[in-house]
């Protein structure tokens, strides 16, 4: 094995981060032909480069530092760090975009904007390798920003359709308020630690009080990202961006970013702040399981358990589990990856996103059917699959935590956790026997037309659902302990739970066997509403909110208009009150002088010319009485 | 010969010269206004004569009036040709009918 100097490792490390973004300018002048190809080539070259990097990660953190800004003195660097946690990052990132990327060629064959998609693509994973290779907030805070912009463009990807606008304008602006959040962190943050650099924070929070805003403010910045209670809405309706982006989206890009910056800032969190981030974490778990419950598109069933797998992340993250957290952020970013492909293939089958439209399809499409299944059971937790173990290390924390906690109260959190993870079986089954099993309900698209896709689409799908398989990530299938993720990042808590296996197993089963059973109900009762409007948050919002804004621009506008409008009008009759006064002394006195001096002039025109009449006998009468008065005035 | 008040000779010269003017300025026949001009100049003459008295040994003003008499003459002529042609251009000799000096 060649041995990897730190220099290597930091050119390496630069290349794979400036990969996308060359891409990203390669795609926008290269062929529609070929861009497919080219951005697929350039995130496996990126993927090759960070299995290299992950192989090779040194004991020490390895920080890539330039200067970027010197401010009265200060310097502010743009510093990257690679470490485990990064290093893992780099390669779930670039796998998952790259089986993403493959699927989307036979996916968006008929796109004519395909060029202009896989750039965004590229953006999209540039923005993420940013964030997870920053070094310091502040440059995580660029690339995050970046992500905010690629995924507004990504989820507006099919601009003519108002939905997918508003979508994309709904999602950047719910991303605002949470980074308004995150920039107000960062600066606490500099204010008080004099730092923003991560490998600073382990020893800043040491011996200090943290102060909970901080942590509070930092944690905001997640909310918005990672879709968390109350700032959840923007995911459910991000899915009218192309399935393959959802599919980026939850797995990998987007959302992950939260719960990274969560694991590079826990040493931050006050314990009071990580009460209130494992309190949102849970809330939003119950939310978003509740949410999916009655969903009808198969895509936003999706969506909310993405919402409510993130919570799962969150309360873990607030429960001090980092390592549990992380390790479902993989597990999931290949269940759920492989979800939304094989969603895609569903959609991709029948020209519906509506799931009452379908139905019976497990002979049709048997693999996409069985990646379905695998990935699934995986994110319901059902064992020998990788969700399982990943939602055991984070219940198996959560529990541990709630023992060492003072109240009696925390054990609430844990425990809402686990009726969770039966709520995620409970909609997946359902959505399971609604998609794949009964009668064939589309009346537009007989069932013999429909077809598996071809093995691009097929191809992740299968290795995404094999990836699902608990095998890989720990040999016993019951347990988590001794797993090769925990020699990567340590676990926090060492504690068993015994009970723990078999009460979840036993929620699972009865979830399962109630979704599989559950009927749908005819009327919308005020349960359906609640979940299909996902508990009135938008409502909510509209209420709370957007209207109060609204009623406040009207009176602005009204304001406006009264006053300075008002004012402006006045200011104009005043005006055309003194013009028109102006007009008249102009009449009056400036053209009567004017005209008053032509009427003088025309009538000593008129008197001299009557002298000038040509008659000789006046001329001489002028010349005689001319004559008298010279002598008049000679001789007198 | 006792000599007459010389203020009497110019009385006359100047009623004549009055009266030649009045000619001149009022009547609108140009023959008229010639005949106007001969008062005017013979008054001049009569002034002329007058005061010639007081210069008995060489008669200068009654010189002076033979001249002007002799210029007259000539005046005269060449005004009644002008008239003769002017009527002749014009067919007319009314003077507040010829206005051709206003253009």
């Amino acid at each position: 094995m060649p041995v990897h100097t730190p220099l290597s490792l930091s050119l390496l490390t630069t290349v794979l981060l400036g990969l996308p973004f060359v891409g990203f300018l390669a795609l926008a002048v290269a062929s529609r032909r070929v861009s497919a190809l080219l951005a697929s080539l350039i995130t496996g070259l990126g993927l090759g480069l960070s299995i290299v990097l992950a192989l090779h990660v040194p004991d020490q953190p390895l920080t890539i530092q330039a200067a970027w800004a010197n401010l009265s003195g200060t310097l502010f660097s743009a510093s990257f760090r690679l470490d485990s946690l990064s290093a893992l990052m780099l390669v779930l990132v670039h796998f998952v975009a790259l089986l993403v990327q493959i699927y989307s060629v036979a996916y968006l064959h008929d796109e004519p904007r395909l060029r202009r998609y896989f750039a965004y693509l590229q953006l999209f994973v540039g923005a993420m390798l940013g964030i997870v290779l920053a070094g310091n907030l502040l440059v995580m805070y660029a690339f995050w920003e970046l992500v905010g912009l690629a995924s507004y463009l990504l989820i507006g990807f099919y601009a003519e359709r108002p939905a997918a606008s508003k979508a994309a304008k709904k999602a950047f602006l719910m991303n605002r308020v949470g980074d308004a959040g995150f920039l107000i962190g960062i600066f606490l943050t500099y204010y008080f630690f004099r730092t923003l650099d991560f490998s600073a924070f382990n020893t800043a929070g040491a011996g200090v009080t943290l102060p909970t805003v901080l942590g509070l403010c930092l944690f905001m910045g997640c909310m918005g990202k990672s879709a968390q209670f109350p700032l959840l809405t923007w995911l459910p309706d991000a899915m009218e961006g192309p399935t393959p982006v959802s599919a980026l989206l939850h797995a990998a890009t987007m959302v992950a970013a939260g719960i990274f910056l969560l694991a590079r800032i826990h040493p931050l969190l006050s314990p009071d702040a990580l009460v209130v981030v494992a309190l949102i974490g849970t809330i939003t778990t119950v939310w978003g399981g509740y949410s999916a419950l009655f969903q009808t598109d198969i895509k936003k069933v999706l969506a909310f358990s993405t919402v409510s797998q993130l919570g799962l992340m969150v309360a873990a993250m607030g429960t001090g589990n980092v390592s549990g957290a992380m390790f479902h952020l993989l597990t999931h970013a290949f269940f759920k990856a492989g979800l939304f492909l094989s969603a895609g293939a569903v959609i991709h089958a029948v020209h519906t996103q509506d799931m009452r439209h379908m139905g019976g399809l497990r002979q049709a499409l048997p693999i996409t059917f069985w990646s379905y299944t695998l990935c699934a059971a995986a994110l319901a937790g059902v064992p020998f699959l990788s969700g399982f173990l990943s939602k055991e290390a984070i219940l198996g924390g959560a529990f541990d935590w709630a023992n060492q906690q003072t109240s009696g109260l925390a054990s609430i959190i844990p425990i809402l956790l686990l009726l969770s993870s039966g709520l995620t079986m409970l909609y997946m089954a359902r959505q399971w026997r609604l998609v794949f099993f009964g009668n064939y309900r589309n009346r537009h698209i007989s069932l013999e037309q429909t077809h598996e896709p071809d093995w691009l689409m097929r191809g992740p799908m299968v290795v995404l659902a094999v990836l699902s398989i608990g095998f890989w990530f720990s040999i016993n299938p019951l347990s988590v302990h001794g797993s090769w993720f925990f020699c990567v990042l340590p676990a926090t808590s060492e504690s068993h739970f015994w009970w723990l296996a078999p009460v979840s197993i036993g929620l699972i089963a009865v979830g399962g066997w109630a979704g599989f059973r559950m009927k749908d109900p005819r009327t919308e009762t005020l349960a359906v509403r609640l979940s299909l409007e996902y508990g009135f948050l938008d409502v909510l919002f509209q209420h709370l909110v957007i209207n109060p804004t609204q009623k406040l621009a009207n009176l602005l506008s009204r304001a406006d208009r009264r006053l300075v409008d008002g004012a402006v009008n006045k200011l104009g009759v005043s005006l055309v009150v003194l013009a028109y006064i102006v007009r008249t002394l102009d009449r009056l006195v400036i053209d009567g002088i004017v005209n008053g001096a032509a009427w003088l002039a025309s009538l000593l025109g008129q008197m001299t010319r009557s002298v000038q009449n040509g008659r000789v006998q006046s001329y001489i009468t002028v010349t005689v009485v001319g004559l008298v008065l010279v002598l008049w005035w000679l001789l007198y | 010969m006792q000599p007459v008040d010389s203020h009497l000779f110019l009385i006359v010269g100047a009623a004549l010269f009055s009266i030649g003017l009045a000619v001149v300025l009022l009547k609108r026949h140009a023959i008229v206004v010639l005949m106007g001009i001969e008062l005017m100049l013979n008054a001049v003459n009569i002034n002329l004569v007058a005061f010639s008295q007081y210069d008995p040994d060489r008669l200068q003003g009654q010189m002076l009036a033979l001249f002007v008499m002799v210029v007259a003459a000539a005046e005269s002529a060449v005004a009644l040709a002008i008239v003769l042609q002017v009527y002749r251009h014009f067919r007319t000799a009314q003077l507040d009918e010829l206005n051709e000096l206003k253009q």
